[in-house]
């Protein structure tokens, strides 16, 4: 018999009894939303955790400072510096060297003032939002999605953009704008220069009028603007081709006031971590709380996986019984078949391509009924958190992987639910079964 | 061993590679016992049956219910082992062939045919006898079945389930099936029995035509006497034994 003949067969035994067929595909595809909902959920939920301890970046960033690390560095999550240490290109390279590690994104910040429209003639207060220091913080902006920044109305500048910056909620407050009324705003910014006047030490600036591209709350340094690398290299550039201006503006002593290092997985991190140690920078990566976080994850989704586990149990137990049903009726069937020389192993494909099928259907159906239910979960939180004037959650992501393996798991849970009743039929007496009819 | 009649040693080549020789379908048949258990007791179906049917023999068998006709069939077509005495049809002895071996023997020289017809109501009459012809691999399984279709005056029922046929045509459709790999012993179980006396005798004449042009052996198990006469020879079981 070949292997059409069994496919024909099993798909026209399952029409045959249509009620049976589609509420045993009910039970698997039921097992197989349930389980690829809590999946998708639990994923997105706990993805959301760990991104939200990591101030939005991935959970392998580390955060390395233009500082010394002193002795207790290797064992807490926190900075803890012990005074200045410039960051180089031959730091970079080192630290690139190390096979643990995935990414390098070096950062650079430059003191500002920056005057918030209306815009005055000069640097100093011009109505009720005076100009004010801060610092902008550049990064390579190409490599966004591996930075600790969230992005919460517009975008992040353009790689390499000298015009546009992305603000900080803390700009918000100087300028008494609001999220969505700051974008598309522009705003002055001064980059400092200290030179040596006749009348001694005196300071000038390079002035800039940017755009505000986007609201972000970022990680990557302490300033209230993020820019290209490149504006901020512009910025270092300029200072530092003056003098030193002491308290008031130094010189950099740094060319990269920062690093942040990607480590190639989450176990990765420790090691990264001592690495730059090693090389004696301060640094700071949430590893402990993140391993700690991990845990209690792992616990809630093995909790939803044997949820998921029971409900696909359940259905693998509706495909047995189904197919134990369709033996007792199919005996004469199948003693005909076995008298017309048919072998066992004929008869058991039969019926395991049955379960097969039932398996297949389900799982497809199960898969993206499971689907359909997390995206629904996720509008409806989200809608909440909206309500509630909180962050939205990215929900309803397609997990290629959790789809090939619920169509997969569900579809061999179904042929090893059908391999006890499929022997049964595979093994029955031609003779018993004839005489049967 | 001693073969019996003209039809020999044409050798098939069948599944696992065991070779189940073409046979002139002669069943030899010495002190054959075989008994069913029902809990503890044992039921005798069989004692000491001798049997000889010639290559090309027409035989019909007839007794009461529970007789042990359809337990002699059932041996003969290699539905069950025989537990003891000597089973051979043509070279095959019986006991001595494993699972597959009988499976390969009932696929190569035996057809069946049940009183319940035995058609999957799943599949049309064509896909019916193309089944049994894709059990021994046949290449031309849909010329086979058109073929063999036409043979039994069935052309215009090639695409209809069982269920659309009468049971004359049923029984036709069942005897194409039983042909479509060439069997050289054809054992029918009361054929006529769920049919009316015109299909009864239309089946029993496609029957003998077939049994003639093919020179198959043909063993029908009746109940029926008037069916039994037109066998070319008779026998009677009667509480497991074979009365001539």
């Amino acid at each position: 018999m070949t292997w059409l003949d069994s496919l024909t067969l099993a798909s026209r035994s399952l029409r045959r009894r249509p009620g049976r067929a589609l509420l045993t595909i009910l039970a698997v595809t039921l097992g197989a939303a349930l389980l690829v909902a809590l999946a998708s959920v639990a994923t997105s939920a706990g993805s959301r955790i760990v991104s939200k301890l990591t101030n939005g970046g991935p959970a392998t960033a580390i955060k390395v400072s233009a500082s010394k690390a002193d002795s207790d560095q290797a064992y807490t999550d926190d900075l803890r510096a012990a005074g200045p240490k410039p960051i180089t290109d031959g730091t970079l390279q080192a630290v690139r060297q190390s096979p643990h590690v995935a990414t390098v994104i070096p950062v650079i910040t430059s003191r500002i003032l920056a005057v918030p429209p209306p815009f005055g003639s000069t640097a100093t207060a011009t109505s009720s939002q005076p100009a004010y220091g801060d610092t902008m913080v550049g990064v390579d902006l190409g490599q966004t999605s591996n930075l600790p920044i969230t992005i919460l109305a517009g975008r992040v500048p353009h790689p390499g953009a000298l015009n546009e910056v992305a603000i900080t909620e803390s700009y918000l407050d100087h300028s008494g704008l609001s999220v969505q009324s700051a974008v598309g705003t522009q705003v002055e910014i001064a980059e400092p220069q200290a030179f040596q006047g006749q009348g001694g030490l005196q300071f000038r600036a390079r002035w800039i009028r940017s755009e505000i591209v986007g609201v972000v709350s970022q990680q990557v340094g302490t300033g209230a603007f993020l820019v290209s690398i490149e504006q901020a290299q512009l910025a270092q550039s300029w200072a530092q081709a003056g003098v030193d201006g002491g308290d008031v503006l130094p010189l950099p002593a740094s060319k990269y006031s920062g690093l942040i290092v990607l480590a190639s997985s989450l176990d990765d991190v420790h090691a990264v971590r001592q690495m730059i140690t090693g090389l004696g920078y301060a640094n700071t990566a949430p590893e402990h709380l993140v391993a700690s976080v991990l845990r209690y994850l792992r616990v809630v989704d093995i909790v939803l996986a044997g949820i998921g586990a029971i409900a696909l149990g359940i259905a693998a137990l509706g495909v047995a019984n189904a197919l134990v049903a369709a033996v007792r009726e199919r005996r004469r069937e199948i003693g005909v078949l076995k008298a017309i020389g048919a072998r066992d192993r004929d008869i058991l494909r039969w019926f395991l391509l049955e379960a097969f099928t039932v398996g297949l259907v389900g799982g497809v159906i199960g898969t993206l009924a499971g689907l359909l239910i997390a995206l629904w979960v996720g509008v409806s939180v989200n809608s909440y958190l909206t309500e509630q004037g909180l962050q939205s959650i990215q929900f309803g992501d397609v997990s290629w992987p959790l789809i090939g393996t619920a169509i997969l798991g569900t579809t061999v849970l179904a042929i090893a639910a059908g391999i006890v009743p499929a022997f049964q039929a595979a093994r029955l007496s031609p003779r018993e079964a004839v005489a049967a009819a | 061993m001693r073969l019996i009649g003209p039809r020999l040693a044409q050798p098939l080549n069948v599944a696992h590679g065991h070779t189940v020789t073409r046979l002139g379908s002669a069943v030899h048949v010495r002190g054959l016992n075989h008994c069913y258990r029902s809990g503890r007791s044992q039921l005798e179906a069989l004692h000491d049956v001798d049997l000889e049917i010639p290559a090309g023999g027409y035989v019909a068998l007839t007794g009461p219910s529970g007789a042990g006709k359809s337990t002699l069939l059932s041996l003969i077509g290699g539905l069950e082992r025989p537990q003891s005495g000597t089973l051979m049809v043509g070279q095959h002895n019986l006991r001595a062939l494993r699972v597959d071996e009988l499976a390969a023997y009932r696929r190569s020289t035996i057809g069946f045919i049940f009183q319940h017809f035995g058609l999957l109501d799943l599949l049309s009459a064509r896909e019916n006898i193309e089944l049994a012809a894709s059990l021994s691999a046949s290449v031309k399984r849909r010329l086979q079945a058109r073929d063999l279709l036409e043979e039994v005056g069935l052309l215009d029922r090639t695409e209809h389930r069982p269920g659309q046929l009468s049971g004359g045509e049923r029984q036709r459709v069942a005897i194409a099936r039983a042909l479509v790999n060439d069997p050289s012993l054809i054992l029918a179980d009361e054929p006529t029995g769920n049919l009316d006396a015109d299909s009864a005798m239309r089946v029993l004449d496609l029957l003998e035509r077939v049994h003639i042009e093919r020179g198959c052996t043909l063993l029908v198990v009746t109940h029926n006497e008037s069916v039994a006469k037109r066998a070319e020879q008779r026998y009677r079981l009667d509480a497991g034994r074979l009365l001539p």
